[in-house]
């Protein structure tokens, strides 16, 4: 009877321990890394928007440079401000707050500097109804609808992972398995410059 | 204790999206077909035209097409009504990515070509805003808006499956013109892609396929006649269309008239 229960011991302890890990499955075990790995997904898709943009502006200050030298000022500006944005290179998953709010500020300058141009090449019926003009207008549209949704998206993703990490009985799971802590919101300083920034649109 | 996780992230999700209704009132339409015509602008017959077309390409394994119009954004901007239904209905699968959303907004007189993350290379923004500039607003500014829809999607199948569209025999692209001209009958074009497909839905077999094909086929006779504005509501040759799981991130154009 003694050596049965000493036996039966063990395997009490393994049930309680598969018990509690079933518990820990239900409630952020998995859910938390995988929040963490979508907000890691969504920025870097943010970046890769980003960074499609960058790709489009040198074709575009050479072409409007064609038909407006006299806008050379804001030229130099668009130019300078995208150096300074491509400057930047964030590994997603490792990229501090600080650094994401950088890249942030630094994209957010590209956007004012590309409103602007956008704004004189008004002034030039011949650019406005040239063909590549055109054609880049609409691509740059296009990347600038994309980089709104992949914000949102990398912004929606924030909000699931903090809920995880906050709220019981994810955030529970998170104090003795993960440590992580809740992420600062994305973009929330950038809005106002945004509102402030001429919007690109046709 | 699962069960609490679940309904603790139920509640989340449920807080977020009735944050987000009262935020914005553009309510994604229902799903009920390839041509979902709140707006009722489309013509009874390219209705039925298109959505026979549009089947017939989804259930051959390529992309899935959806036409949408509605009478009002809600004070939403295009794309983020088009990203919504998107969103909603996720059309294409999830492998391939390859659903397009043809959103067109009659009140604010805007339109939008959204590409599915998978066609983005074969259907790109550029093309999209030519499909958009070049084919659709001007039938849109003619006061044509049926065969502006009818237009875009030939525009659409042009880039994501040309092959589809020739073994349509381009069908729903010459509906509206000849039916005009000739006032009544179909071209013989339509008369052949409707055989073609009438063909291929009754070869397929199966009880809801041959019915579609007879719907298709009995609903020429009684839709002929010219009819303005009269829209097409799922009913008959419906079911079977729903979204795969297909991702969208942006990608597309948008356009006014």
């Amino acid at each position: 009877m003694e050596s049965m229960k000493r036996s039966l011991k063990p395997v009490a302890m393994i049930l309680s321990a598969v018990l509690t890990l079933g518990l820990f499955a239900g409630c952020g075990l998995q859910s938390i890394p995988m929040a963490k790995n979508d907000v890691d997904a969504t920025l870097a898709e943010v970046m890769n928007q980003y960074k499609r943009r960058s790709d489009l502006v040198p074709n575009l200050v050479e072409t409007v440079k064609g038909y407006a030298k006299q806008e050379n000022s804001t030229l130099v500006a668009v130019t300078e401000a995208r150096a300074k944005a491509t400057s930047m290179n964030i590994d997603p998953s490792k990229a501090t707050p600080e650094q994401i709010e950088k890249f942030s500020q630094a994209q957010g300058q590209l956007s004012q500097a590309l409103g602007k141009l956008l704004v004189v090449s008004e002034n030039y019926p011949d650019l406005k109804s040239n063909e590549n003009f055109r054609d880049l207008q609409a691509q740059l549209e296009g990347t600038e609808n994309r980089i709104t949704i992949a914000r949102q998206r990398y912004i929606e993703s924030i909000k699931g992972f903090n809920n995880l990490v906050t709220v019981f009985p994810t955030s529970f799971t998170n104090s003795i398995m993960f440590h992580y802590t809740p992420m600062p919101q994305f973009g929330t300083d950038m809005t106002e410059e945004e509102k402030k920034a001429p919007a690109v649109k046709f | 204790m699962t069960s609490l996780c679940l309904r603790g992230l139920a509640l989340f999700a449920g807080l977020y999206f009735s944050a987000s209704a009262a935020r914005a009132d553009f309510s994604v339409p229902q799903l009920t077909g390839p041509v979902v015509d709140e707006a009722g602008i489309i013509q009874i017959d390219q209705a039925r035209g298109l959505d026979a077309a549009l089947r017939v390409v989804r259930d051959r394994g390529g992309p899935q097409i959806n036409v949408v119009t509605v009478k009002s954004l809600g004070g939403d901007s295009i794309e983020a009504a088009t990203i919504k239904i998107a969103d909603a209905w996720k059309l294409g699968n999830a492998k391939e990515d390859n659903g397009v959303i043809f959103l067109i907004a009659v009140e604010e007189r805007k339109l939008r070509i959204e590409v599915g993350q998978g066609l983005e290379g074969v259907l790109t923004d550029l093309e999209s805003k030519r499909i958009i500039s070049n084919q659709v607003t001007p039938l849109f500014r003619a006061g044509r808006p049926s065969d502006g829809v009818v237009a875009g999607v030939r525009g659409i199948l042009e880039k994501v499956a040309p092959e589809e569209l020739k073994r349509l025999g381009e069908a729903p692209p010459e509906a509206p013109r000849a039916r005009r001209s000739r006032d009544r009958g179909l071209p013989w074009p339509v008369i052949v892609g409707l055989f073609i497909i009438f063909a291929l839905f009754s070869r397929g077999g199966g009880g809801g396929r041959g019915l579609l094909g007879a719907v298709l086929l009995s609903g020429i006779g009684s839709t002929s006649r010219s009819r303005g504005g009269g829209s097409w509501s799922g009913g008959g040759g419906g079911g079977g269309w729903s979204g795969g799981g297909g991702g969208f991130s942006g990608g597309g154009a948008s356009g006014g008239w």
